[in-house]
């Protein structure tokens, strides 16, 4: 993520020594040699670091790699090499294609959270309406609270029976509209995604509001004077001002959705059918529940890759403009 | 003239309490259907309640164990606060101010961490923990949680200690002091703020998590909050009163953290992400 950061200003670092002149007296001399043998102490302050993350880390992406490869129930004392064939199975699965659309989706529907978050942000930063601070605690709450206890209670939202969305619906339409929501084959999956749009328009907000203040005053006075409106304001000062925040909030929601579990699990399990299933909640059902680990880890590795591939292109791609 | 801005004002206004409606509407549906009976939610979920009946928040605190869990999460939560801010901000300072080439090569190696899913090595994470006897086991959450949590505050540690200007580290070094002490004394208290924010995304990443315990922790009185949360929607089907209310009571703590650290919570978003 703060590649970004290191990305967009290539300027060399202030603790870079080479980029600051150095000293004729003994003073730089005593510096550079502590400076030579600082890679073993520096390794020293890593190790507790290391320790943890290597352990149950990196260590697991290896394994999680290795059982991909192979056939195990979870128990056997034998787990035979089966090459790529979990792969194969994996990629050739219709059921896994349709997860990993589902999961695509999330990713789509994340414009929504990033759209409302700039438009609160800049309404807050440029209106100074009276009460702001307290809106941007309101927004950003969301985001704060369990995700167990937010789904839960979209759950509850979202129950035809005794939810307060259809008592409301009915209402309004003398009982006419009254979806399943859930319960929708086509319905349940926009329904979980809006949950996380409303879980995660705070975030994007809060991200927006602290790159807004950079964005010169006279830049906008300046347009002004020029009879640019609301609109061309927004247009020709304010976007091209956050284009570097938007590729961060663009970054860090991607790999925020595309991993999406948690409200899957909670609220629809997958279903119904097949329709709200991801690739997170497959890798938990095929390896806890039918004790395919080998089969799971193939899919736990894909989905990983899903994540990563695309982020270090990205970031590649940035670095080189 | 005055009229017409009069107007955007209002209309300001107007957009700014709708969306503060949708933010907080859920939360305040959800906690009158916690006052009310199950019959008067199904009748009416969207009215106030009837009698106010505080006594569904004292049952689901006693039938559903509340009072363990939230135990659970806080022994959870604080080791693994402990365990990733001493170990991030050591890294933050190596990977930060000391200069070597083994370091800045090691330094995306936590960078990996940032991008692979949880669900991507949660498999041999259980396997790993079940091999070391850790599965069910408050501490062997606690590790996990902490690899999981280690790259965001190494990532914000490090950026923090390199935003200081490098004549600290060198006048301490000169003036005799060793890298530890320097650390310890000199940078650390410098990088408190950040520290703070490190300390925010740690309590939302390991009070809020939900697939680690749900995988690691077999036992029902080690559920944390959320976990614990999880399983009473089986047992509360169609007890959705009583669901509302344990709700409302695990929501309750983070508000109440969130509210008094919500300048931290906020830098600690926009460090995590944008450093």
């Amino acid at each position: 993520v703060g590649l970004i950061a290191r990305v967009t200003q290539a300027s060399p670092s202030p603790a870079d020594p080479a980029a600051r002149a150095p000293r004729a007296d003994g003073w730089d001399q005593r510096i550079r040699s502590i400076r030579s043998r600082p890679t073993l102490i520096g390794l020293a302050f890593l190790v507790p670091a290391l320790l943890v993350y290597g352990a149950f880390f990196l260590l697991p992406i290896g394994q999680v790699v290795i059982l991909s490869l192979q056939r195990w129930d979870g128990l056997a004392p034998e787990r035979p090499f089966v090459g790529l064939d979990n792969y194969i199975r994996a990629l050739t699965s219709p059921q896994v294609l349709e997860a990993a659309s589902h999961n695509l989706f999330w990713v789509a529907t994340a414009a929504l959270p990033i759209v409302l978050g700039l438009l609160l942000a800049v309404l807050l930063h440029n209106a100074r309406p009276t009460g702001r601070s307290f809106y941007r605690l309101v927004y950003f709450l969301p985001y704060t609270l369990p995700i167990v206890a937010v789904a839960i209670a979209f759950k509850w939202l979202y129950n035809p029976v005794w939810g307060p969305v259809n008592a409301f619906l009915e209402r309004a339409t003398d009982g006419e509209v009254s979806p399943a929501w859930l319960g929708d084959p086509t319905l349940a999956l926009p329904s979980l995604a809006l949950t996380g749009a409303w879980v995660g328009f705070g975030f994007c907000m809060v991200l927006y509001l602290s790159a807004l203040p950079a964005i010169p005053r006279d830049l906008y006075d300046a347009a002004e004077v020029d009879g640019a409106g609301a609109w061309q304001r927004f247009r020709h000062v304010t976007w091209p001002g956050v284009a570097t925040m938007t590729n961060v909030v663009v970054l860090v929601v991607f790999m925020a959705t595309i991993r999406v579990f948690d409200v899957v699990f909670i609220m629809t399990r997958g279903g119904p059918i097949t329709s709200t299933e991801v690739l997170g909640t497959l890798v938990f059902r095929e390896t806890f529940q039918f004790s395919n680990v080998g089969y799971g880890a193939a899919i736990a590795v894909l989905t990983g890759l899903l994540i990563l591939v695309p982020s270090i292109v990205y970031l590649k791609l940035r670095e080189r403009t | 003239v005055r009229l017409a801005s009069a107007f955007r004002r209002g209309s300001l206004h107007a957009v700014l309490i709708v969306v503060a409606a949708i933010a907080i509407g859920p939360l305040a549906l959800l906690f009158f259907a916690a006052l009310k009976t199950n019959t008067q939610i199904t009748i009416d979920p969207l009215a106030l309640p009837e009698d106010w009946l505080f006594g569904n928040f004292v049952e689901a605190w006693e039938t559903a164990h509340l009072g363990t869990f939230i135990v659970n999460s806080i022994l959870v939560t604080v080791p693994t606060l402990v365990i990733v801010l001493v170990a991030s901000s050591l890294a933050g300072y190596a990977f930060g101010v000391i200069p070597s080439r083994l370091l800045r090569v090691l330094f995306p190696v936590f960078l990996l961490g940032l991008m692979v899913p949880t669900i991507s090595i949660a498999i041999p994470i259980y396997y790993t923990m079940r091999d070391l006897s850790l599965l069910s086991t408050l501490h062997g959450l606690v590790l996990a949680e902490s690899a999981q949590a280690l790259p965001i505050a190494v990532f914000v540690m490090r950026a923090s200690f390199r935003d200081l200007p490098p004549e600290l580290r060198d006048a301490g070094l000169v003036d005799g002091g060793s890298e530890l002490s320097v650390y310890r004394h000199i940078l650390l208290p410098l990088s408190r703020p950040a520290a703070a924010a490190v300390a925010t995304l740690v309590f939302l990443s390991a009070w809020n998590s939900f697939l680690l315990p749900l995988l690691l922790l077999n036992d029902e009185s080690l559920r944390t909050l959320p976990l614990g949360l999880s399983y009473l929607q089986g047992r509360y089907v169609t007890d959705v009163a009583l669901l509302a209310a344990a709700t409302v009571l695990t929501i309750v703590p983070t508000i109440l953290v969130y509210i008094v650290l919500q300048r931290q919570f906020m830098r600690g978003i926009v460090e995590g992400s944008a450093k």
